[in-house]
């Protein structure tokens, strides 16, 4: 994955945690089960850091929110068409995947209960409920623009962490979530082609350029990659005083990954 | 006699809840939506709004609460037969196409998931943290029933408490919350609520166990799909347990299941055929009038009330269900 160092002790540690609460070994045999997204969990701890909540609640809070992001991508794994579903152990892996999402959702609403914080229950499954919304709009709405498949890819990325975001007050932070994580997964498409690959949303975006018809796909995405961080640190300049350390640390790892994918930004 | 004429009265309260769940579901995607109402006009029994109702007249009765805690439960059920649809890939249930029939995997899961983020955003509305507390604790053990269902299919050595403690989770935990609930949005003490809880456990589980019955003596008009078709999924339920008791029976059943994708409705009513001059049945019902006794034995301290009785006459009702 292009982006974070997540040798960082302490995402390795909530990794450790989430991974623990979501243990279970026959899911496990069968399900192939997500990677925890590191450039969520990343957002999430800074969100979360700048508030005054315990280091338990906050914990609890990353795990839950992480929970239900691996419910929803778990489920996305669930195939189509029952025709690509063979053997026994397809079968298996199918009905488990259907399950092992269902099963981590539940243990979201278990942990929370647990700490008597029903708000973010609520918060979460709010959350939720305009996900899956989201995502019927693009199983449907396959004609779209780029710019609205793009949006719409981009909340279903983001909604999840907005609202934990709101829920603390953290609205600057809320507020540069969607840009920073549409710009994350635009950096790994571009390494992903670079690579050789041609993952889905490059697919799409290769087909739908809202930009001159004589750029090629690789400047389409270029294109992208640049307006969305040129907005992202626009809204980073102009975060307030207490957040500095945390703009210091996303400028410098934005840079990074751009000098690493060798795209230049124009300064606004 | 059907089940809902033991609860007649309720009607207007059950309308209520009716039109709320109605309003749950109203998503803004048109697909989503109308796979969402699909389903809730397939209809039910609504057995736990039911109990949710019932429960909450024996204490201080306040119909917003309590049609809040019986919406939620529903929805949470409608979420769980929209993704056991996938996992079984089910095209019919209760006669009716079901959402992934006509929508496809893809879309089933994510109304599925809408519904149950629905139940959640309507529940947290109570700020009861025990009624969170235990509804969480048998969301989280209903799926864990149903990842034990696909584990112990076809396992032909397990034994008496691995099919209890199925349904358990299958059936009866959700019931057994319903009536909780109902107890706490309703003020009742925490004798009267674990007698209910388990009044409602109790009931589950016979509810279960004669369903399970039914599959094998019940024809496949009345049930809507084939006689043994649990058998047939590799579910091992009571009466088989009971029947595999005779070594004949169970050699039978290993050779019939030896490649379960190819057995022939004519050895499959052989096996039913088989089964039935087993004294499996009259086991099974043995077991599920036990469990009755206890339901209605957990009754037995509660003060007399319209309620009271109404949930001692769905017990006897289910104990002579027959088909």
């Amino acid at each position: 994955m292009v982006g974070l160092q997540t040798s960082n002790k302490e995402l390795r540690n909530l990794r450790s945690l989430i991974h623990e609460k979501m243990q279970h070994t026959y899911l496990e045999k069968y399900v192939n089960i997500p990677e925890i997204d590191d450039n969520k969990l990343f957002l999430l701890k800074e969100i979360l850091d700048d508030t005054n909540l315990t280091r338990f609640q906050k914990d609890n809070y990353i795990t839950t929110t992480m929970l239900v992001q691996m419910a929803l991508d778990t489920h996305d794994l669930v195939p189509q068409t029952n025709s690509s579903v063979q053997t026994d152990t397809e079968r298996k892996a199918k009905q488990l995947s259907v399950l092992a999402g269902d099963y981590y959702s539940g243990l979201y609403y278990l942990i929370l209960s647990g700490i008597e914080d029903i708000e973010l229950v609520h918060m979460l499954a709010a959350a939720i409920k305009e996900i899956n919304e989201c995502k019927m709009q693009l199983y449907y709405n396959k004609e779209t623009s780029l710019h609205e498949f793009l949006t719409i890819i981009n909340k279903i990325d983001s909604l999840l962490i907005m609202y934990v975001a709101e829920f603390v007050q953290e609205k600057e932070i809320s507020y540069i979530t969607g840009g920073w994580l549409l710009t994350q997964k635009l950096l790994e498409v571009k390494h992903n082609l670079e690579m050789g690959d041609s993952p889905s949303l490059f697919t799409f975006c290769s087909g739908k350029s809202d930009f001159a018809d004589q750029l090629t796909n690789s400047e389409v995405i270029n294109r992208l990659i640049m307006d969305n961080v040129a907005i992202l640190k626009d809204a980073l300049n102009n975060f307030p005083d207490r957040l500095t350390s945390l703009k210091a640390d996303l400028m410098n790892r934005l840079n990074d990954q751009l000098t690493s994918s060798r795209i230049i930004v124009e300064e606004g | 006699m059907k089940l809902s004429k033991t609860y007649g009265y309720l009607k207007k309260e059950l309308d209520t809840i009716e039109h709320a769940l109605n309003n749950a579901i109203q998503a803004d995607h048109t697909v989503l939506r109308e796979a969402s109402l699909q389903l809730l006009q397939a209809g039910g029994k609504r057995i736990r709004p039911v109990f949710v109702l019932l429960c909450g007249q024996l204490g201080d009765y306040n119909l917003d609460r309590v049609k809040t805690v019986a919406v939620s439960l529903e929805l949470i059920h409608m979420a769980t037969l929209v993704h056991d649809d996938v996992i079984d890939d089910a095209s019919l249930r209760r006669g009716k196409s079901t959402t992934k029939q006509l929508y496809g995997n893809r879309v089933a899961m994510y109304t599925g998931d809408y519904i149950l983020a629905r139940a959640l955003e309507n529940i947290t509305t109570i700020p009861d943290v025990n009624a969170h507390q235990e509804l969480s604790k048998t969301i989280v053990q209903v799926v864990v029933g149903e990842i034990e269902q696909i584990k112990d299919k076809f396992d032909w050595d397990q034994n008496l408490r691995d099919y209890l403690r199925r349904i358990r989770r299958k059936t009866a935990l959700l019931i057994a919350t319903s009536c909780k609930l109902g107890a706490i949005v309703s003020g009742l003490s925490e004798t009267e609520q674990k007698k209910l809880y388990q009044y409602g456990y109790y009931i589950g589980m016979s509810y279960q166990i004669i369903d399970d019955i039914l599959d094998f003596t019940s024809s496949a008009n009345e049930l809507g799909k084939p006689a043994g078709n649990d058998l047939l999924q590799g579910n091992i339920t009571l009466p088989v347990l009971f029947a595999m008791q005779d070594p004949a029976f169970k050699k039978l059943l290993m050779e019939t299941f030896e490649s379960p994708e190819t057995v022939t409705d004519d050895e499959m009513s052989n096996v039913i055929k088989k089964l039935k001059t087993t004294d499996a049945i009259e086991k099974s019902y043995q077991i599920s009038d036990h469990y009755l006794n206890k339901a209605l034995y957990a009754l037995s301290s509660i003060q007399n009330h319209k309620a009271k009785q109404t949930l001692v006459n769905i017990a006897k009702y289910i104990g002579k269900r027959r088909s």
